[in-house]
């Protein structure tokens, strides 16, 4: 699975501190993330998807 | 006396609610472990029981507290997620050397004869813990696991 999480984030000038902070996960987490070497809850993936104000298929999405 | 006492002790709270983030925690955490195990060893040294018990049940409390006092996420599902495959491999290495080891020492206890309570010893504790895990594993299967109480 891959994901947009910096594209987004670099486009509302959040941190990654900021953007863990907001939805509750340490902020190793989310560089695990952005890496693609790790896959989120769907309740992580959804809070995510609120906070960067983006449709969740358009921030995850399956390896072609 | 008592004023200052307590006033003292409304410092310290304020003190730990200020500074108490996770890099402090965990500083501080590390000291307990350090001065447990000191105690410990002293302890059985002298052959008392008493003080690494009350010692083990008191750090558990203030770092219990002091959990509580920290501002920030210490642990998150990625957290969970590892500790989970760890404990698994975990189990599964101590059972499979537990049970090398095992077997090793009832081949040759006819050398010796302390080897055949060890065994007997490590085969109950290989077992108390597959079965243990077992149980867990069912009774969180049954009764799903959310994160919101793990945290």
């Amino acid at each position: 699975m891959k994901n947009e999480i910096k594209k987004f984030r670099a486009k509302l000038g959040i941190t990654q501190e900021q953007l863990a902070e907001k939805v509750g996960v340490r902020r190793e987490t989310i560089v695990f993330l952005e890496q693609g070497k790790y896959n989120p809850s769907l309740k992580l993936a959804l809070l995510i998807a609120k906070e960067l104000s983006t449709p969740i298929d358009k921030l995850f999405y399956l390896e072609e | 006396m008592t004023f200052l006492l307590s006033f003292s002790n409304i410092r310290l709270l304020e003190i730990i609610n200020k500074i108490m983030t996770k890099k402090t925690y965990n500083k501080i955490k590390l000291g307990i472990v350090f001065v447990i195990s000191l105690i410990f060893s002293i302890s059985l040294a002298l052959n008392n029981f008493f003080i690494p018990i009350t010692t083990l049940v008191l750090a558990s409390l203030v770092l219990f507290y002091l959990r509580k006092k920290v501002v920030g996420v210490i642990a998150d599902e990625r957290d969970y997620e590892i500790g989970g495959k760890s404990a698994l491999l975990a189990i599964q290495l101590t059972s499979w050397i537990g049970a090398i080891v095992m077997f090793g020492l009832y081949a040759f206890s006819d050398r010796n004869p302390f080897y055949q309570p060890i065994a007997m010893t490590l085969a109950f504790s290989i077992c108390a813990l597959m079965i243990s895990y077992s149980i867990i594993f069912k009774y969180y299967n049954k009764h799903s696991f959310k994160n919101e109480k793990r945290d």
